[in-house]
């Protein structure tokens, strides 16, 4: 077999964000079952596409990339489905989140993937997306009124703030770093994760809304030539991989974050960070607000496929 | 893989030592190297990283500050600051050439880059330095130091190329921390030129007459006003560098249309036109560097080199003396932009092994760069100055040395006092890294 | 890295007078390229004025709008490449070049062509890959949700107009330093 010495695997964000220790256990797993055969090299920060993110999937499409671990926001400019994640407040939680990618609507979405030129061998996790800025305390719609918000990925975002009334702009993660330190922009919305791995509290982002209104999981892949190149039993073993890394991945990604757990939060409040969670009248107001976003996304996105994922999730 | 690698940096130094522009040999070494060294797929780079290098939201400051420098140049700015320059300091032996270096420096904070500086200052103070007795060469090499400082004091083009680079900087910071060691450097010139100018007697048929203050001064207003826009809307806060660019931008063409009314609606287009064709020409050069950058970082090309750089000494002096000669070398035949394209993907991992600050290090190598800028025999900016003077290069040399002798005395102590540089940067609040 | 540059005072008429700068071999006028340059430039500061304007003294929502200020600077970028290689002004280092034997400066000058060729010829094929890779996968920009290859599509294509200039200048050349 004519294998690489190593393949190129792209993510955003490498450890200690559970985005990168998914990716990294990934490598670790496969290369100890392949007995060295297959070695995966990751490369942070998307730089294989100069850190523009929303390039990655092309990249990966032809072969400039052979793997990656890859954010569903991030490849919605390639693939429309994937701004199901993005539907303002479809998942009120962890277990709707899992209805989803573990259930029928997981499957329909590796099938269209496929189709769309990668092969899909798992899911991990990113996490729900909050808002932070550094400007004001964030309970109501009005209190984004003009706010600059950094946003990837998709048209969807832009309209989702442009309805509560905030002014989102659209950049790279690699641009946003900067944009943020400089005050280029006053807020941005990441998982917890990313916030407190960056210190984002040192940037000035210290209002922090938990408000769970988008997830973004992520999905390992490979470029269907390199699949191609493995022995079926390889193929299966670096599929199983994907998918304890993505295990393991999830489990990072929800530390400190659920149940009786809430020590990232207690640990962000530490820092002097307000950290405000939504009583379920507030958030009904965002709920409300962007109800007409999210009935037009759903007829981009497909009217059967988000049908079946609000089932999924109603019967979780 | 080793192979690969050599001929990634081989085939790009062989270009470039052939007059290939840097932009193409750069892209090309990169892509040979992958070739080599790769699948023929990773050749696929070339589509999507060409266009994302430059794709980029930071970097629209650069043409921004870019039409800022040629705006203000095109208003005639600088004649009138000379004029100020002169009420201020009053004629005495060397007054004009500190009136060439001041102006140079206050040209530099509005301005992203030297040459630029040292044309439009030489061009104004030439013919009245000359008529006061001072040789040309020794003005040449003046002013074409004096304008090296714009590279430091903000804003500055190369800078922000650094502050894309490097992960997580805060521009603002950097810029801070350029302005102090931009003074110094000034006044590292201004000492030796003195001392030069009574010795030899230069500037001896200076006129007597001063031009009067307060007329000179609002004549000068809106020219000065530039730098504070420029310093204030990066220091309040208020606005973003890419903001300020633009503001400035429009307060140039104010100036230019309204108060000085010297420039037309066809000086507006010229202005914007070569200013679009200047940043292309830097532009192109961030791009296809991109490839080089990532043949380099895929292949280890660069993290291989930087363990041989380590490798010659576990001495931080060592290596930073050495870093400082091949910057100095590459300062004098590679403009600022250039160099930091080049030569950070290898210094990043020096940096980091000895924990030295980037902000720091970022101003050390402006300040190497800014040397290499009149340091013959290839000096971008004393070329400009030499030709608008009509003298040889060669002529300067004998000046050129002990300004470059007092500028190595002010780099030596910001070297050992990086307080000197951080200490503004830390007072405005900025996070230094 | 200045107008001094621009203005022919750049490092190679300095040193000597061998090579040549200047546009007046061309058959199609730069001026095309500097319009369209000066045209980018000018849309750049009007976007960015505006969305200072709407930041500091409206509540509109404008920023998404930066999505083309980014395209315009990838789009002034190869059109001011291509002038600047009409006119010969790219940052180079002629240090040795102009230290050379005419003969051997023309060897070198060929291995620039050759090298530029090359490089642009990549461009325009992997560019042009990418674009049709997004049309024909129907790829749409994350921030206004428009084709991608309407902004893409350019680089190919400008890279073909840098390709022409630098084939024209090597044209001029050349056939100029044919002996008579
Ligand atoms: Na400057
Ligand atoms: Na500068």
């Amino acid at each position: 077999q004519d294998y690489k010495a190593e393949y190129r695997v792209s993510t955003v964000v490498p450890a200690p964000f559970p985005w990168g220790i998914a990716a990294e256990k990934w490598a670790e797993l496969t290369a100890e079952r392949t007995d060295g055969r297959i070695n995966l090299k990751i490369y942070p920060g998307v730089q294989l596409v100069q850190g523009d993110q929303t390039r990655e999937f092309t990249a990966i499409r032809q072969g400039v990339i052979d793997m990656a671990v890859g954010s569903t926001i991030n490849w919605s400019p390639q693939i429309t489905e994937l701004n199901l994640f993005s539907l303002p407040f479809l998942m009120p939680d962890y277990a709707a989140l899992d209805s989803l990618t573990q259930g029928p609507v997981g499957e329909k979405i590796f099938e269209i993937i496929q189709a769309k030129g990668a092969v899909p061998l798992a899911w991990a996790e990113n996490g729900f997306r909050e808002v932070t800025n550094s400007k004001t305390a964030i309970r109501t719609p009005a209190d984004m009124k003009g706010l600059k918000l950094r946003v990837v990925g998709s048209p969807i975002y832009n309209d989702m703030f442009t309805a509560m009334g905030a002014n989102p702009t659209q950049m790279s993660w690699a641009d946003a770093q900067p944009a943020l330190t400089t005050g280029a922009v006053d807020g941005q919305e990441n998982p917890l994760t990313i916030y407190s791995v960056l210190n984002m509290h040192e940037l000035g982002q210290t209002n922090v809304t938990l408000w769970g209104y988008v997830a973004d999981p992520l999905i390992f892949v490979v470029n269907p030539q390199v699949w191609e190149s493995f022995t079926p039993e390889d193929r299966e073993i670096l599929r199983q991989a994907a998918v304890d890394a993505g295990a393991y991945g999830v489990d990072a990604a929800r530390k400190g974050l659920v149940g009786d757990d809430q020590t990232l939060i207690d640990e962000i409040k530490g820092h002097g960070v307000e950290v405000i969670t939504l009583t379920d009248e507030e958030r009904q107001a965002f709920v409300d607000i962007t109800r007409p976003v999210y009935d037009a996304w759903k007829e981009k996105i497909g009217p059967d496929l988000v049908d079946m994922a609000e089932q999924s999730v109603a019967n979780r | 893989m080793i192979v690969a690698n050599v001929m990634l940096l081989a085939v790009f130094v062989g270009l470039m030592l052939v007059g290939t522009p840097i932009a193409v040999a750069l892209g090309l070494g990169g892509a040979v190297g992958v070739w080599l060294g790769l699948d023929a797929t990773a050749l696929g780079m070339i589509g999507p990283n060409t266009y994302a290098a430059v794709a980029k939201y930071p970097l629209i400051a650069i043409p921004l500050f870019i039409l800022t420098g040629a705006v203000f140049e095109r208003s005639g700015v600088a004649g009138r600051l000379v004029e100020f320059a002169q009420s201020l300091i009053g004629p005495r032996r060397g007054g004009l050439a500190l009136v060439a270096i001041m102006v140079c420096m206050i040209m530099g904070g509005m301005s992203g880059s030297g040459p630029a500086d040292a044309a439009a200052v030489a061009t104004v103070m030439l013919p009245s330095m000359v008529k006061a007795g001072y040789p040309r060469p020794f003005t040449a090499s003046v002013i074409a130091a004096s304008a090296s400082t714009a590279i430091l004091i903000p804003p500055s083009i190369a800078m922000i190329v650094y502050s894309v680079i490097i992960p997580g900087m805060d521009l603002r910071a950097l810029f801070a921390a350029g302005m102090i060691p931009g003074l110094m450097l000034g006044i590292a010139v201004a000492v030796p030129t003195l001392i030069l100018s009574r010795r030899h007697d230069f500037g001896a048929g200076e006129q007597p007459e001063r031009p009067p203050f307060w007329p000179s001064l609002r004549r000068a207003f809106p020219g000065l006003m530039a730098p504070v826009i420029i310093l204030g809307g990066l220091r309040s806060g208020l606005f973003t560098p890419t903001e300020t660019a633009v503001v400035a931008v429009f307060y140039g063409l104010f100036v230019g249309t309204v108060l000085y009314r010297t420039m037309g609606w066809r000086d507006v287009y010229n202005v914007l036109a070569e200013s679009a064709k200047i940043s292309g020409v830097l532009m192109i050069i961030l791009s296809l560097a991109g490839l080089f950058a990532w043949a380099g970082s895929t292949m280890g090309a660069f993290s291989a080199t930087a363990d041989l750089i380590l490798g010659v000494s576990d001495n931080q002096w060592v290596i930073l003396f050495l870093v400082m000669v091949v910057m100095l070398l590459a300062g004098m035949v590679l403009d600022g932009v250039s160099i930091y394209l080049i030569t950070l993907p290898l210094l990043i991992p020096i940096i980091n092994a000895f924990e030295w600050s980037y902000v720091w290090f970022g101003v050390i190598m402006a300040i190497n760069i800014a040397m290499g800028q009149f340091t013959p025999p290839v000096a971008v900016n004393l070329m400009v100055t030499a030709k608008i003077a009509g003298v040889p290069l060669e002529s300067t040399f004998r000046w050129v040395g002990w300004l470059l002798f007092a500028m190595a005395l002010a780099l030596a102590l910001i070297i050992i006092f990086p307080e000197i540089a951080l200490w503004l940067p830390r007072l405005l609040g900025y996070r230094i890294t | 890295m200045g107008s001094g540059r621009q203005r022919g005072q750049g490092m190679a008429e300095t040193q000597e007078n061998k090579i040549e700068t200047g546009t007046q071999h061309t058959i199609v006028p730069v001026r095309i390229e500097e319009a369209l340059g000066a045209a980018a430039m000018a849309l750049i500061c009007l976007i960015s004025f505006a969305n200072v304007i709407a930041r500091y003294a409206t509540n509109v929502s404008f920023a998404f709008t930066e999505e083309y200020s980014v395209f315009l600077l990838v789009f002034m970028t190869f059109v001011g490449a291509s002038a600047a290689f009409a006119g010969n002004e790219h940052i180079r280092i002629t240090f040795f070049l102009s230290r050379m034997s005419p003969g051997w400066q023309r060897v070198c000058e060929a291995i620039t062509l050759l090298a530029t060729t090359l490089m642009f010829s990549l461009i325009v094929y992997f560019g042009a890959r990418v674009t049709h890779s997004e049309w024909k996968w129907e790829e749409t920009t994350p921030g206004l949700g428009n084709p991608s290859w309407i902004y893409t599509i350019w680089m190919p294509i400008l890279s073909m107009a840098i390709l022409m200039r630098v084939l024209g200048r090597a044209w001029a050349t050349f056939r100029k330093e044919r002996p008579a």
